[in-house]
């Protein structure tokens, strides 16, 4: 009997129930170190697919396309949501796509409220922020006095 | 009924039942097939040649996919010229059901040549059939366990239905060959090698599953008269493609992917394909586990496999790690490594002999009271399909109600999707 127990096929089984332990623990979010910010959720208020990449501060980790279909004009006030599954420190953020000057970067006080932030530019729609912040979400928003014809347009974005 | 005769009325009624489910889907709830990313642009060949009369028409893609899509855009055009002749431009109306109906029975023809590749496979050995319960259960859940069915339908226009389709035709010919049938399959087995290259260039490689068969015979494989047929029937079918490049962009041979590069060939992103929650195989899909276990299987001196076991593990290794090389490894806006699609045909052989081993057999000798030891595996092994089948259903529908990211999907959206929420 002990001898049937250490069959091939018994020891394959017990590979495939490992499996699925991992399968679901994955499905639960405990290997969940790919996501280096966590993002548990980007809000926008335009069809969610003008953001469909998220991106960690790592060369090795891309995902998402940057193709661009169409190059929506901005509407005042548009916003994208960043929101993590927890606070995280963050530094700033970079973004692929069309971008409109003086674009705001918020964060989230505890009161629920964003506030805006002071930043530098570190390159064309790379934005440093002039203190680290530790929050739990991000707001990017579009001002309200946008000049006519500016395009807002955001296909990937990285927290950094 | 004989248990064989049996199983393969299930499989019929199996493949019946899923292709009216598929067609029922396409008519109530897709709006549209083919303007979805990569398969416009494969399908556009068919309205530029026929309507647009247009043949400098150039896109990236050879037109091996636009060729087996032909017959069904053919139907559709002339029913629409007969209908409303103002709607023959080649794209809406009853051309979307022409792909997406061309996507069911390319997936009817793959899954039925994949049965009976593993149905001779068993009787070659055995001398006479054994066990083809095995491959029954293989196509269910190759069909219920993984994304085959989203590509039959919402991505018909494609090209991986019709990889799978042609690579079914090619596994299958390579078999009959290998088991001793007519020298005209030579002839056939060139033609499909040709097919495949004409609907995606890099499925020349399949080409490796029929030389690495039986891989100490590869002698005979290399004979003049064989290898002629095998040649003559490839270049029939790809030197219209040559020629069409010739006319096109003045070169026979092009390599339409020159600004595109094998950014990780170093680096292969083999976790971000398994294991991520993003695009990972064994994630989306995780009935294929059974398929990378049951390699541990088709080795064996006795199985009946063993002589197609190199070409099955090389063919497996190299396509996927041609895709973790890959700069676009996730492959785009789409749901799941699609490319995967393309290589069931042989990951079905080792997932045949794993459903074979653990569900069926029955060592020689034994005592009928020694199967005890195989039922914990065998009830497991049923447990952890019904599972497998439902998560991939979960997130099937997740998908195409949109609450998946399909470039990009998370854990968190997979979790949602598991408990049917959203």
């Amino acid at each position: 009997m002990r001898k049937e127990w250490v069959k091939k096929e018994n020891i394959l089984m017990a590979a495939a129930v490992i499996f699925a332990v991992y399968f679901l623990m994955k499905i639960f979010g405990f290997f969940d170190y790919t996501h280096k910010f966590g993002i548990r959720e980007i809000i926008t208020d335009r069809d969610k697919d003008s953001v469909t990449a998220m991106l960690d501060n790592e060369d090795e980790t891309v995902w998402g396309d940057a193709v661009i279909w169409n190059e929506p004009l901005a509407e005042p006030g548009e916003k994208i949501d960043i929101i993590f599954d927890g606070t995280r420190s963050v530094k700033g953020i970079t973004l692929s796509g069309e971008v409109p000057e003086g674009i705001v970067i918020s964060t989230k006080t505890e009161n629920g409220d964003f506030s805006a932030v002071d930043y530098d530019m570190l390159a064309e729609n790379s934005f440093s922020l002039k203190e680290d912040l530790n929050t739990d979400a991000l707001r990017i928003q579009v001002p309200e006095d946008l000049k006519e014809g500016e395009y807002f347009y955001v296909s990937e974005l990285t927290v950094f | 009924m004989s248990r064989n005769l049996r199983s393969s009325k299930l499989f019929i009624l199996f493949i019946v039942c899923t292709a009216a489910v598929m067609a029922l889907y396409e008519i109530l709830c897709l709006d549209h097939v083919i303007g979805y990313l990569d398969g416009k642009l494969y399908y556009q060949y068919l309205p530029e040649w026929f309507i647009e009369k247009n043949f400098s028409f150039y896109v990236k893609y050879p037109f091996g996919t636009a060729l087996l899509e032909s017959p069904f855009f053919i139907v559709a055009h002339l029913l629409t010229k007969l209908i409303n002749p103002t709607n023959a431009t080649g794209y809406g109306g009853l051309y979307e059901y022409a792909v997406g109906f061309a996507g069911i029975f390319y997936f009817v023809f793959g899954s039925v040549l994949i049965y009976k590749t593993l149905v001779v496979i068993e009787d070659t050995h055995q001398g006479e059939g054994k066990e083809n319960r095995a491959a029954f259960i293989t196509i269910v859940l190759l069909t219920l366990g993984t994304f085959l069915p989203y590509y039959a339908t919402r991505y018909a226009a494609f090209s991986h239905i019709y990889t799978y389709f042609a690579a079914s035709l090619f596994i299958y010919l390579t078999v009959k060959i290998k088991s001793g049938e007519k020298p005209g399959l030579s002839f056939l087995l060139g033609i499909t090698a040709g097919l495949l290259f004409l609907i995606r260039n890099v499925n020349i490689v399949f080409v490796f599953f029929y030389l690495l068969t039986d891989i100490k015979d590869v002698k005979s494989k290399l004979k003049p008269k064989r290898l002629l047929f095998n040649v003559l029937g490839g270049l029939l079918v790809v030197i219209p493609q040559f020629i069409y490049w010739k006319r096109t962009t003045g070169h026979f041979i092009l390599n339409t992917y020159s600004d595109e590069s094998f950014s990780y060939l170093l680096r292969p992103k083999f976790y971000e394909i398994f294991l991520s929650d993003a695009k990972g195989i064994l994630i989306l899909s995780p009935i294929l586990i059974f398929s990378f276990l049951g390699f541990f299987y088709i080795f064996k001196k006795e199985a009946p496999e063993r002589p197609y076991a190199v070409a099955a593990l090389f063919l497996t290794v190299i396509e996927l790690y041609l895709t973790a090389a890959w700069w676009c490894w996730w492959l785009g806006g789409v749901y799941g490594v699609r490319a995967v699609i393309d290589i069931f045909p042989i990951m079905a052989i080792p997932l045949n002999a794993f459903i074979k081993t653990i569900l069926y057999k029955r060592d020689e000798g034994e005592a009928p009271d020694s199967q005890k030891a195989f039922k914990p595996a065998k009830i497991i092994f049923i447990i952890l399909c019904i599972l497998f089948v439902y998560a991939n259903l979960a997130f099937l529908l997740a998908a195409e109600r949109g609450l998946l990211n399909e470039t990009f999907t998370t854990w968190y959206e997979l979790k949602r999707a598991f408990f049917l929420q959203g």
